[in-house]
Order: C-alpha cells, then structure tokens, then sequence
C-alpha cells in the first residue's frame, strides 16, 4: 500500500515533463522581474 | 492472450517505490511553492506603464505577457492533470510516520512549545517540506471535503480550488461564502484567523493569530492520557455571549437616567411603556441586580439548558446571534458543550476534533493531523459567576 500505481514509464515522464515546466516557468519570472527593474 | 483482451500491463510494473516517490514530491513541491509564490511578479506585468518607454521595451513586456501566461498555463495544466493525482495517491498510500499523542503530564512542555514556536512537537511531526505548505497555500480551510469510498474525490471544492488558489493566490481567489449582511465575498485568511490557524496546526505548520493554548484539563471519562488543546478567546466569547443583550439596554439605561435623574420607579414606569416585554424584563434585572447580576443570571439560563437537554448540548451557532462577526463558529463545526462537577467545583466544557474526517488520519499517515479541543471553565452554581482565576491554572 505505501507504493503508488503507475508505470515507471509514466512515472519518468512526468518528472521530465515537471523539471521541463518549471524549468521554463522559472525562466519567466526571472525574465518578469528583470523587465519591472528596468521599469 | 493479448491477442483476445489487448495488452495487458504486468501489475508489478505498475509500482513505483516509495522512496522514489517520495524524492519526487520532495523535490517538487519547494520549487512548485515557490512557483505559485513567483505568480505576481508575472502578473505585475501587466500593470507596467508605457508611458514614455521605449518601442523595443514595451516589445519585450507584451511578448513576455504572452510567453508567461502560456507557461502559467502550462504549470496549471501539469498541476492539475499529473501532479494532483500523484499527489493523492501519494498522500493516500502514507509518507509521513507522526508521532503519538502527547500525554496529559507532558502539557507544561506542549503549552511552551506552542507558545515559542506556534505549534507542538506533536502536530509538527506531520509536516513534510514543501508539501504541506503547498497544500496550505491551495486550499481554503472552511467547509468539510466530500469523501467517496474513504478518500478525497478530487471534484471537491477543496481539491478543486486548490490550482487556482496556487496560481492566483488565496487572497485573490477562494471559496466564495456570504458575510452577516448575505453579501458575497471571497473567504481569504484575515476573514477567518482562527480557522486559519486551526488549518495551520493540521498541516504541521505554526499558527499566527494566537487561537490555541494547551488546557490544563481533560475530559472526566477520557479513555486516553493526552493533552488536550483549547481555544484561548472561548471564555471571553461566553462572557461577551451572556452579556450582548445589556449593550443596548445600557445605553437606554443612561438615557433614562438622565432623564428622571436616578429614580428607578420613573425609570420603571417609562420603560414598561416604552420597551418591548422582553427587553423590559432585562431592563428590571440590570436594574435590580446591575450588570455583573445580569450576565451571572444569563449564564445560569444557559446552564438550566444545558441541564434541561441532559448535561450536553450540540454548541452549532451557539455564539451565531450575537451582533458582531466571529470566527469560532466556523472553526468549531460541531462541537459540544458539557456540564461537570469535580473537587475544584462545578464546571462547563466544550470538546471538539478538527479535523477532516479522511482514513489517513486514523492511520496516522496522511498529509495532516487531527487535534482534539477540549477545555472548562470553573463557576458558582448557586450565583452563577465565572471563577477567573482558575482559568488561568
């Protein structure tokens, strides 16, 4: 029961798929916060 | 086989580690907090004045509010879609192993610890990084969650407000609920401190507006040696409850008093006519008896009901009528009042347990904990005054 039912498959893509999202949100906010300093 | 019922996936290879999922969500969840925490400097954006910049400048802002908002989008959808249901399942399989109730003699401990740090060892031992504070982040405390089969069905306002509410901001967006004057508006957390704070020591996490303190008593028939938690504004609240009628008396009071210079039978005769029976009848025991008589007769009504229904009432909307907003109603949902003699004299207690009423929490491995609430307050039956200065032992 402590473990958690998806495939390992799955389970390798959404860590990607996450670390990939975040990765270009971060850039973002970065990108956001750079534009308002300049404001 | 395959051949008849398709591809059929060994259920071996369907089961990710625990400890590998527990990396994951650990990892995840700082930089998904900080994330939602990041929101507003993208949404800041759109309030940049133009005003005298330059064509490239504004170039670059219009094209990141288009390129933030696709990956605010995407973040949502990745939330929502992958995220949420791992994070459940996760959360429903167990990760965190919490500590045990902590005994009745260890409350001295528990009270400093509540006081210095805002949250006992107890309820911290269910804090996990990142997790709870995103859960906290997420979801709006008020209400209970819809259950189906013992676990939390993601179509629940909780669950469902929970994405918004990272994105947005709880300030911004939440559950939308009705104020005294039937107005609607969104619930954020200075609307309802206590129920924040309650929210805050379920999650592990230490309150911020002071609404709980350690009770030097437990329940008479307790089954269990633990400590028990107790709202430190209740007492007040009962005061204010038991005298909120004399308000308007009193300032009705003064004026007659003005007017007839003391006589109480003037008085008495002009208030009879004037005033309502009820208010009149209230009228003549401030009169009589002063305030302090008044509040010591309105709580011994209050415990004459009490008695009347057995010893114990359900307390729901007990305080709903007074005049001013309060929070502990909505924090304790359905709690019950009791009556109770012991050495130190008679007594009226209050119990409750928050909590949210999921099978995680009796296994003691969900993303929370309950807490019990359980507290007395020591007064002479025979005049009906508050003992003080035994509230604060």
């Amino acid at each position: 029961m402590s473990d958690v039912q998806i495939t390992k498959q799955e389970f390798e893509e959404i860590k990607q798929e996450a670390k990939d999202i975040l990765i270009e949100f971060r850039n973002e906010i970065e990108n956001a916060r750079s534009l308002l300093d300049n404001d | 086989m395959d051949k008849f019922f398709g591809k059929i996936e060994e259920p071996r290879e369907k089961i990710i580690p625990h400890e590998d999922m527990s990396a994951f969500v650990e990892d995840i969840s700082p930089r998904l907090l900080d994330a939602s925490q990041s929101i507003n400097d993208i949404k800041k954006l759109e309030d940049v004045s133009f005003e005298g910049k330059s064509t490239e400048y504004i170039k670059k802002v219009k094209s990141a509010i288009v390129s933030s908002k696709k990956a605010t989008g995407k973040l949502m959808k990745l939330t929502l879609t992958r995220l949420l249901p791992l994070y459940i399942a996760y959360i429903g399989a167990g990760h965190v192993m919490q500590k045990e109730d902590g005994k009745f003699s260890e409350k001295d401990r528990a009270r400093k610890e509540l006081e210095e740090k805002g949250i006992t060892s107890e309820q911290a031992s269910t804090y996990k990084l990142g997790i709870n504070d995103l859960i906290y982040r997420g979801i709006t405390p008020i209400g209970y969650p819809q259950k189906q089969d013992n676990v939390f069905y993601t179509e629940n306002t909780y669950w469902r407000s929970l994405i918004p509410n990272l994105v947005m901001g709880r300030e911004n967006y939440g559950v939308i609920g009705k104020d005294k004057n039937n107005v609607q508006k969104i619930i954020n957390p200075d609307i309802i401190p206590n129920s924040e704070d309650a929210w805050l020591m379920y999650l592990g996490l230490p309150q911020k507006n002071h609404t709980f303190g350690i009770s030097s008593y437990q329940p008479k028939d307790s089954k269990q040696d633990m400590y028990y938690y107790k709202i430190n504004m209740w007492t007040d609240l009962l005061e204010r409850f038991i005298s909120y009628e004399m308000e308007n008396i009193e300032v009705y009071i003064k004026r007659l008093n003005n007017l007839y210079q003391g006589d109480n039978n003037k008085m008495l005769e002009h208030a009879e006519i004037k005033m309502p029976h009820h208010q009149f009848e209230q009228f003549k025991i401030i009169l009589e008896k002063g305030k302090e008589g008044f509040k010591n007769d309105k709580f011994l009504d209050l415990i004459k009901k009490i008695d009347q229904s057995g010893c114990t009432i359900n307390a729901m909307g007990m305080f709903n009528n007074m005049e001013y907003d309060t929070d502990i109603e909505t924090l304790l949902n359905n709690y019950t009042i009791s009556l109770g003699e012991d050495e130190k004299g008679s007594y009226l207690s209050y119990y409750d347990k928050w909590d949210l009423d999921v099978s995680t929490e009796e296994s003691g491995k969900g993303f929370g904990r309950a807490f019990e609430i359980y507290d007395r307050v020591y007064y002479n039956p025979k005049t009906g005054e508050i003992i003080n200065d035994l509230l604060s032992k």
